[in-house]
């Protein structure tokens, strides 16, 4: 964990890109810093005017100009972080910007990790956690049906549903905990109509999570394993798909050994190609090892791309092949096709089919559209729920907790027992959601039930 | 004159204190302005309840003589929520309220080294942040280490009946104002509450053969183990009544007449005992209200009408009163009042119930902000024990959250405060399934027998009682309900809800069994064995995760990110842990990941 003190400094825009860049201080010698790095013109300093953009001149650590651009300060806690900030818009040139930044550094800031703004932000209390938790993802994401599916509206509407079933949740304690709490308040004939209550809200529950599950792929990719016999061409495909030399390819078969990833954005999908090792029989332990590591993968992928060269043609080998990765054949890919002379034997009827020459890019076209279609067959039927690790742990303690309600009301346990498994599927919605106030079950009684002799 | 300890007051919490500070053997003075209040029920008679009925028990355990007072001068026991489990089963008794204060009284007079001393304190003395005494009206100063303020609703209390507004803490008694003006003096922080009771009924006048029976429990249970005989008195019934649409009509109707509804009250009362103005107020869709119409004794021409709790002027209370079936000719021999006045801020206290400014000074009880016999009883024995724990030079007696609703208590009210008079629930129990009644015995007679406060023969019957039912939750796990074929154990089959253990005594030969505690221990001990299990093992996760201990010297404003809100209530308050920081009102999820950050690196990686 970073330290929480210091000044921090990074490029809040892109790198690289748009006519503006801004970069960001934040921290107690945010304001110092500025002070050395901007000379603002006649007008109020940005220092004794928080909150107004000033126009200035920016110098770098020497004192030399670099760039003419607005400055604006904030003083904590009205910022972003809760922090003293500073912000400097500056022409989008990664020169200007790196002698900018490295004047602060010198000046006593240190560089930003990815998402310390917000963490930062949250240590203060100007953020919740799953705010920022989606702020981070939202930078990191890649794709751009990652980034509308992870974003701030479904975020909030993942928080809202999950509100609405802390909501529904905390109602039915307030009102079991009424009636045990003030039972000559209520008449005896009150059974458990709100049992049913429960099950609902363990559906909803349930429900998120599996659209969670099915939503999985979209945070980490689909990932397709790249599979066949040695040098038919896997590597060469892995290039040509990344459009760059990323696997080694040489004439000799048995070159691949390491399972290679890499995620690329097929129309906004998400989609990792593994490269793996040419499946023969082996003396090399090295080798055999990588035939194990790639069969593995292919196993554990969503699909795979079964590969086989036009000179050897489709045979009994690869038929076994793709029956021993499990049968999630995505495609069949006839590896160069742009050699000629040699005899094409035959083809697999039961999986589409591709001809593919990495050479001359024939084929490829083809495939990579087959990829997308697939992918978006494997989206989620319902609308996609994104959750983080910390997030999906929350939500099984709430499914626990509910289980465990559920199972003691079955086993003719009353309610004070089943409210022992609510409150951990309580204070685990609290911790994805930020709440934690005892009093508030108390409120909602009172306000509910007329309490009290 | 000199004491070792003062107690100022003679109601439940002044009781306990003066008792257990007695009993410990130091020189002891009770003040009070009306040695013959000294024990009173100023509202309801009765004791127990829901929560309130674990109090008591606990109370017992650590040797407290609320329980064996309840047992011997109740006329009426109930068990509430018989249908529940132990954990938020409720053992409430209706008590002879004239009996119930001698019997106190007596217990009292036969302690060596108790003064009661009928006089009013006008001030605390300190010196040098020490309690040095207390100045009396009548006689003078009296020199004192530990000072106990169980003044209740005595500090600039102010009764209301209509817009009558008199000085009093009770009717028809004083109102402590110079006291309550020292304490202000003192710097600590108080603040206004507010609580009410009814009108008492003449019984003569009451139509009971209009109304629901309310009868006791058959075979009903002491709150202690050591009531015998039990019950000590004849037992009688309650009725039950209601409110008609015509009292909502008179209420409402008169409400500019109220104090509370007029302005003239700015206390905050407990939500838990509204008025009756408040409830058609409040919940003007609810047509009627209950009423239940409580014995005040056996002899006792009172009744207590509970649920018409009121401070509108005397000539609407009989309008009120005769709009109620059954009651249409009652006599009212005493109206009811609503009653304001100074309570002191319970955060102004550490967890030995200290005052953190002044060493010495202890507080318990409604001055502490709040509500209920047993609440104040159980905080008078808690702060009376660590007052004597002080004196002794022990360390302060603290046990933990998941070890007694005591403990809840008053952690809740030193780390959260109150906003209106505390009450205890079971739900403020993180672990309620670990704090069931038969367990309070188990849980804290040992520290009553450490403190010396109960009996060497009351010790010996809780371990014999303990070793019996080890022995026989042994031998019910090991035998099979019937000898041949599949059959579960008898440890299976009395852990089933529907069934009790008289239904398999028969098939018991052990001796204990026929004792009816050992059969309740044993009995909630099968009954959701599992799930107490759970808690236990959370109760420990959060002691290893929360536990985390801040220390006393970490420089908070050094902490990045922590507003000065929450700067200073921290400083004000001091949590210990991480758990009690977490506690505090106000703290945010960010403060607390500051905290752990903070706490994590000074005690550096894992």
């Amino acid at each position: 964990m970073p330290d929480t003190y210091g000044t921090i400094v990074a490029e809040a825009t892109p790198p690289g890109r748009g006519g503006v860049s801004v970069l960001r201080l934040s921290g107690p010698q945010s304001g110092t810093i500025l002070r050395r790095i901007f000379s603002p013109g006649p007008q109020l300093a940005p220092w004794d005017k928080p909150r107004y953009l000033s126009y200035g001149k920016f110098v770098d650590f020497e004192g030399r100009p670099v760039d003419r651009g607005l400055a604006v300060y904030f003083a904590a806690p009205a910022s972003f972080t809760g922090e003293d900030v500073a912000e400097c818009h500056l022409h989008g040139s990664p020169a200007v910007i790196h002698a900018v930044k490295q004047a602060c550094v010198a000046l006593g800031a240190r560089p930003a990790l990815p998402g310390e703004f917000s963490y930062r932000a949250v240590l203060n209390g100007r953020m919740g956690v799953m705010e920022a938790e989606t702020v981070n993802e939202m930078v990191s994401f890649e794709t751009a049906l990652q980034a509308e599916t992870a974003g701030m509206e479904a975020a909030s509407s993942l928080q809202g549903r999950l509100e609405a079933i802390r909501a529904r949740l905390q109602e039915l304690i307030a009102s079991w905990e009424a009636r045990l709490e003030f039972p000559d308040d209520f008449s005896k004939s009150v059974g458990l109509p709100e049992a049913e209550e429960l099950g609902t809200i363990s559906v909803a529950i349930s429900e998120l999570l599996a659209a969670s599950a099915a939503s999985r792929p979209l945070r980490r990719g689909w990932r397709i394993a790249l599979c066949g016999a040695p040098n038919v061409g896997k590597s060469s495909l892995f290039n040509a798909i990344l459009q760059r030399e990323r696997a080694l390819v040489t004439p000799h078969p048995g070159t691949t050994r390491d399972v290679l990833e890499e995620m690329v954005d097929i129309n906004g999908l998400p989609v990792v190609f593994l490269d793996t090792a040419g499946v023969r029989d082996s003396a090399d332990p090295a080798e055999k090892l990588g035939v194990k590591k790639g069969l593995d993968a292919a196993r554990t992928a969503d699909g795979v791309l079964l590969l086989y060269e036009k000179p050897c043609g489709w045979g009994a080998e690869e038929a076994a092949l793709a029956s021993a990765v499990g049968g999630n054949v995505v495609a069949v890919v006839e590896t160069k096709s742009d050699l000629t002379g040699a005899v094409a034997q035959g083809r697999p009827a039961t999986y589409p089919w591709f001809s593919v020459s990495c050479i001359t890019g024939d084929g490829l076209p083809a495939l990579v559209e087959h990829l997308a279609g697939w992918a978006m067959q494997m989206l989620p039927s319902n609308a996609p729920v994104l959750v983080n690790e910390r997030q999906r742990a929350a939500l099984a303690r709430v499914s626990e907790g509910l289980c465990r309600a559920e199972e003691a009301l079955g086993t003719g346990q009353t309610e004070e027992v089943a409210i022992a498994g609510l409150g951990l599927a309580r204070v685990a919605l609290d911790d994805v959601l930020g709440h934690r106030d005892p009093e508030e079950l108390y409120d909602m009684i009172f306000s509910s039930f007329c309490i009290g002799k | 004159m000199r004491y070792e300890a003062v107690v100022i007051g003679g109601g439940h919490a002044g009781v306990e204190a003066a008792r257990v500070l007695a009993l410990r053997g130091l020189s002891t003075a009770l003040i009070t302005a009306n040695r013959s209040a000294i024990g009173r029920m100023s509202c309801n008679p009765s004791v127990g309840g829901v929560a309130k009925g674990h109090l008591v028990r606990e109370i017992d355990a650590l040797g407290g003589f609320m329980g064996k007072a309840a047992d011997a001068t109740g006329i009426q026991f109930r068990l509430l929520n018989a249908s529940k489990g132990p954990a938020v089963q409720g053992l409430r008794c209706q008590s002879d309220r004239q009996f119930y204060e001698e019997w106190v009284q007596s217990a009292l007079s036969s302690l060596d080294g108790l003064s009661i001393i009928d006089d009013e304190v006008v001030c605390i003395g300190t010196s040098e942040g020490k309690v040095t005494g207390v100045n009396l009206k009548g006689s003078g100063p009296i020199e004192a280490r530990a000072v106990v303020l169980a003044a209740g609703t005595f500090l600039g209390g102010v009764l209301y009946v209509g817009q009558e507004r008199t000085p009093g803490g009770r009717t028809g008694e004083f109102s402590a104002g110079p006291l309550a003006n020292s304490l202000k003096m003192a710097g600590l922080p108080t603040m206004r509450l507010k609580t009410g009771t009814p009108c008492r009924i003449d019984k003569n006048s009451i139509r009971f053969d209009l109304m629901e029976r309310q009868e006791g429990d058959a075979r009903p249970e002491p709150f202690s183990l050591q009531s015998s005989p039990f019950p000590a008195l004849p037992q009688v019934v309650c009725h039950l009544t209601r409110t008609t649409s015509k009292t909502a009509e008179i209420i409402r109707a008169n409400l500019h007449r109220s104090p509370l509804y007029g302005g003239a009250i700015k206390g905050v009362g407990p939500r838990y005992c509204p008025s009756i103005e408040d409830k058609v107020v409040k919940f003007p869709h609810h047509e009627t209200h209950q009423v239940f119409l409580e014995p005040e004794g056996l002899e006792s021409l009172a009744v207590y009408p509970n649920g018409i709790s009121t401070s509108l002027p005397q000539d609407v209370q009989d309008l009120i009163v005769h709009s109620i079936p059954g009651l249409e000719e009652a006599k009212i021999l005493q109206y009811g009042y609503a009653v304001e006045y100074d309570a002191v801020d319970p955060r102004a206290m550490d967890h030995s119930l200290e005052c953190r400014a002044i060493s010495g000074l202890y507080l318990a009880g409604q001055v502490l902000g709040t509500t209920g016999y047993e609440e104040a009883a159980g905080l008078g024995l808690y702060a009376g024990y660590n007052a004597s724990r002080a004196l002794r030079g022990e360390p302060a007696f603290r046990p933990g959250r998941d070890e007694a609703y005591l403990a809840v208590m008053v952690d809740d009210l030193v780390t959260r405060g109150v906003l209106e008079p505390y009450r205890l629930f079971t739900s403020r129990a993180e672990q309620r399934l670990l704090l069931d009644r038969h367990t309070a015995y188990h849980r804290l007679s040992r520290y009553g027998q450490e403190a010396g406060l109960s009996s060497a023969s009351e010790g010996e019957k809780i371990s014999a009682r303990e070793a019996s039912v080890i022995s026989i939750l042994a031998f019910l796990a090991s035998t099979k309900l019937r000898p041949f074929g599949e059959a579960p154990t008898l440890a299976a089959f009395l852990a089933r809800p529907e069934v009790k253990p008289e239904d398999i005594a028969e098939l018991v030969p052990c001796p204990g069994f026929s004792d009816p505690w050992v059969r309740l221990y044993v009995e909630s001990e099968l009954k959701g064995a599992g799930y107490r299990e759970r808690q236990k093992i959370e109760a420990t996760k959060l002691q290893v995760s929360q536990n985390a201990a801040i220390p006393p010297g970490l420089d908070l404003r050094r902490l990045p990110g922590l507003s000065r809100e929450i700067i200073g209530r921290l400083e004000e308050l001091r949590p210990e842990t991480l758990a009690q920081a977490e506690r505090i009102p106000g703290m945010t999820p960010a403060a607390l990941t500051v905290l752990r950050v903070a706490l994590a690196r000074k005690r550096g990686p894992p």
